[in-house]
């Protein structure tokens, strides 16, 4: 990819729409406990290949677009996302050299890092849960992350972007 | 020229600025209604998203009702008008009894209960995280909801509004974690508090004296305290009551009547602001100048 190409802003919007249908399709309870953080791992992955394009700012002004469209307090999933956008731009150097697997482990790590934060600021204001389930999405992002990077790599390459 | 290792002190430094907006936008949304209106305008592109996420659900209803055999409709047609007759058997009574209970409180001098008014909703969107109870509804403004008005279905409490759009607003349900409704048992009138615990099918009694006369089986219903309820409508069932020697209250239980996780239309109360305790007027004779 051509950090230099106009080419990356559409797909990357289109992305971030999917990913918010997925991340508010409602699911039945015992699934929802499970839903991934579909919207996080697109913003790993842009960041990881557009690391001068998309950044701590663009992930914060989307973290914003998903409170509203959740309903939570503004500012909660922004400074989430923006914290992963930090985490990814620290290290996509390194991220790039991985294998798919140790991809995986990364993004379990930083999902999880972010998610324990955002736990943290969420009972400060109110409602958390007290069960350790809140970090199996995580683990269910980092599974589904090599399929996911082949498929978004495999569409950009298809559509020359 | 860029260089090739982006310079970290400038993202850290973005990350800062952000995380401090962050923290502010956080505490002014929680502590004030300040960014209320930033939040309605941008709400209104959620409208249609909601309902784009509700397609499968509502082609499902549209199929299931074309697809309805006659026989099932015939079973359910004698099954309403049964449930009609017997709803009328109840309302030729319940002319009579609000007479009477008007008639009653007029000779008591007591205040006439008002009859809230309602508003049809249907639910759009439930929220995606399974541990807040929360859904979308399909009125707003336009319809002139307010922010906590009381929100039931045809067989108890559901919950209130805590947030309204334009369009749509969000209801917090009665089982949220967050949630807390003022109750009373219907058998002796017994007051509690009835809790959410982040589970559908549980609600949990606090404070309640080991020595209160709570059994299982006893049917909640709302005590009107604290303004915010109109009293009367019922929110649970008793499910378990335990007595912990350890413990300074009893364990109490409850199951929510209303069917929090199936139903689709619910209703809205347009309950009247609560009103504040009238403030107690000092005698005269009291209010003598220390100073003096």
């Amino acid at each position: 990819m051509n950090d230099n190409s106009s080419g990356w802003l559409w797909p990357f919007i289109l992305a971030v729409f999917c990913a918010l249908l997925l991340e508010l399709w409602p699911l039945p309870e015992w699934l929802a406990v499970a839903r991934p953080e579909w919207m996080a791992l697109v913003l790993v992955f842009w960041v990881m290949y557009q690391p001068y394009k998309v950044g701590v700012v663009s992930c914060w002004l989307v973290g914003l677009l998903v409170d509203i469209f959740k309903g939570d307090f503004l500012g909660l999933n922004a400074i989430k996302y923006a914290v992963i956008g930090y985490l990814c731009l620290t290290l996509y150097q390194r991220m790039r050299m991985f294998n798919l697997l140790q991809q995986s482990m990364m993004v379990f790590l930083m999902l999880g890092l972010t998610k324990l934060m955002s736990y943290w600021w969420q009972e400060r204001v109110g409602s958390v849960s007290d069960v350790l389930w809140f970090l199996l999405p995580s683990l269910v992002s980092a599974v589904l992350w090599p399929s996911m990077h082949h498929m978004i790599r495999r569409l950009n390459h298809n559509w020359h972007m | 020229m860029k260089s090739i290792f982006s310079s970290g002190s400038s993202i850290y430094l973005r990350l800062l600025v952000v995380t401090v907006f962050s923290a502010i936008l956080i505490l002014v949304d929680k502590t004030t209604d300040w960014l209320d209106p930033v939040k309605r305008a941008i709400g209104l592109t959620t409208v249609p998203f909601y309902h784009l996420l509700d397609i499968p659900y509502e082609t499902a209803e549209v199929v299931d009702e074309m697809l309805t055999s006659r026989a099932d409709l015939v079973e359910q047609n004698k099954k309403l008008s049964s449930e009609n007759i017997i709803l009328k058997k109840n309302m030729q009574r319940m002319a009579a009894l609000t007479a009477e209970n008007i008639r009653l409180r007029e000779a008591l001098g007591g205040i006439e209960r008002i009859n809230v008014g309602h508003l049809l909703t249907e639910v759009v969107s439930i929220d995606p995280d399974p541990f807040v109870h929360r859904t979308v509804v399909d009125v707003g403004l336009n319809h002139k909801v307010q922010e906590g008005w009381p929100v039931v279905d045809a067989k108890g409490l559901v919950g209130q509004v805590v947030e309204v759009g334009y369009y749509h607003s969000r209801v917090l349900l009665i089982t949220d974690s967050t949630h807390a409704v003022p109750v009373e048992v219907n058998r002796n009138g017994t007051r509690a508090i009835a809790v959410g615990t982040g589970n559908l099918n549980e609600l949990k009694l606090i404070y309640v004296a080991d020595t209160a006369d709570v059994i299982e089986g006893d049917l909640l219903v709302t005590s009107g305290l604290g303004g915010k309820f109109p009293s009367g409508y019922p929110v649970a069932r008793v499910s378990s009551v335990y007595h912990d020697p350890g413990l300074p209250y009893a364990v109490v239980k409850a199951l929510p009547i209303a069917e929090l996780d199936r139903s689709r239309q619910w209703l809205i109360l347009k309950a009247p602001k609560a009103q504040p305790f009238e403030k107690v007027v000092e005698p005269v004779t009291s209010s003598v100048n220390v100073n003096e």
